[in-house]
């Protein structure tokens, strides 16, 4: 009896431990370029950078419709304009975003309750190709070497694509902003690309993140 | 945009360019106004720094100058190809690099790195009075977009990221369908020889350009983002 439970302690010690070892800070962010408004501040042509910082643990897989979709629903997130080199940075509400990476189609970004694909998300480019090898891998020879990339939210990576940052459906571009915004500590935000094939890069970095604010001036 | 015509008009920008940097080429207007003004492009990638690689760096470079030094062109080039745009290669040029959570700062030395904007075409960024023709218009770092304003006006442009020693690469236009090893032709800093590669890459399937090679236009598919901070 004595030894029973000194293997369920040593059992539940090791899934502890196991546990911790998977659950490692990650930090998403998307760059881009596109127009929206953030409180009264309107703004175009400008550099936006949505920050979620989560953990790996909270990073799910999920079938939307016969499609394999990475989520991470459980984060901290920041969105940031660039306006003549200055930055200003607002805090989302808690649960207005997530992080969705849907591998089978080839789409990574953020989602909301607007929309799985809003405020912004990409497509095409890495994160087209990675989805072109994973269904068809002789495609593999039309590319350089992208094995060192990652197709889930749990490992450091890069990917890059064309951004859909609509919250209806495109015409020719984008037609109209959203009914419903995204809620910040500066006022309400949302964006609304411009139907230039702007393109944008989104990276996962795990584990001890960048101190950008160190860097000083870029 | 045209891949063709871009192509063909990057090689009359960099042949304007080559003559008016070195000799003073008469084809160049130079801007009246003066003011500062701050050039950024960023983008994730490959480089090396003083002997030091880093693998997916997030990289920034810097290009301060003033507006009174910007020139316009407007040329043709020998096969027939319009280019018109401006350019600035007076300036102070710098370079962050930001991997595992260290940041790396340097300075270029002077009379390396240039910002030209290729306004009919589409194309902007960081290039330098290196490689085998002594200017590449996307070596550091250029990107593919649509037309940018200007030099002046404070924007930001994204587009495909290039960083390629004889771009464009493009067989149908003169090129060697690929980008040259930049081991030959360091840019140098304050930190030592600096590199930077295009790790990501798509290549042709015979439809347009020979099987392997690169297009000018859709060969890169990295991304980066090209800011100016003026007026």
């Amino acid at each position: 009896m004595k030894q029973l439970v000194i293997v369920r302690i040593a059992l539940a010690v090791i899934f502890i431990i196991t546990g911790i070892a998977r659950a490692d800070p990650v930090v998403y962010t998307l760059y881009a370029v596109t127009a929206g408004r953030l409180g009264s501040q309107t703004f175009s042509q400008t550099e936006v950078v949505i920050t979620f910082k989560g953990d790996t643990r909270n990073v799910a897989i999920e079938n939307e419709s016969g499609a394999v979709v990475y989520r991470n629903n459980q984060g901290e997130a920041t969105v940031t304009l660039v306006q003549k080199g200055k930055k200003s940075v607002a805090h989302i509400g808690k649960g207005q975003i997530y992080v969705r990476y849907d591998i089978t189609n080839g789409v990574v970004g953020f989602g909301s309750a607007i929309s799985p694909t809003y405020p912004i998300s990409l497509s095409s480019d890495i994160v087209g190709a990675l989805s072109d090898i994973a269904a068809h891998p002789g495609d593999a020879a039309r590319y350089s070497d992208l094995s060192g990339l990652h197709m889930n939210l749990n490992e450091t990576t890069l990917l890059t694509g064309v951004i859909s940052a609509c919250a209806v459906a495109y015409t020719y571009s984008c037609p109209t902003a959203p009914t419903t915004l995204i809620h910040t500590d500066k006022g309400d935000f949302f964006v609304q690309d411009q139907g230039n094939f702007d393109e944008g890069i989104f990276t996962v970095t795990v584990g001890k993140e960048d101190q950008e604010e160190d860097a000083g001036e870029k | 945009m045209s891949r063709h015509k871009t192509a063909g008009l990057t090689v009359a920008l960099r042949s304007i360019l080559v003559a008016g940097v070195l000799f003073g080429n008469s084809g160049i207007t130079t801007d009246a106004s003066a003011s500062p003004v701050t050039y950024t492009i960023f983008a994730v990638t490959d480089v090396s720094l003083g002997g030091h690689f880093y693998h997916n760096a997030q990289v920034y470079f810097k290009f301060s100058g003033d507006t009174s030094d910007i020139q316009s062109f407007n040329v043709t080039s020998p096969d027939g190809g319009q280019a018109s745009g401006s350019e600035i290669t007076k300036g102070e040029a710098s370079l962050l690099i930001m991997s595992g959570g260290h940041h790396i700062k340097a300075k270029f030395l002077p009379n390396q790195i240039m910002i030209s904007l290729d306004g009919d075409n589409g194309g902007v960024g960081f290039g330098s009075l290196t490689g085998p023709n002594g200017l590449e218009p996307a070596y550091p770092l250029a990107i593919v977009t649509y037309t940018p304003n200007d030099l002046v006006t404070s924007a930001a442009y994204s587009g495909d990221a290039w960083s390629c020693i004889g771009f464009p690469p493009d067989v149908s236009d003169g090129g060697t369908g690929y980008c040259s090893d930049p081991t030959a032709f360091p840019l140098k800093t304050d930190r030592g020889d600096f590199f930077i590669y295009q790790p990501y890459l798509f290549y042709e399937d015979g439809s347009f350009e020979p099987v392997g090679t690169l297009d000018g236009y859709e060969g890169s598919i990295n991304n980066g983002i090209f800011s100016v901070l003026g007026q």
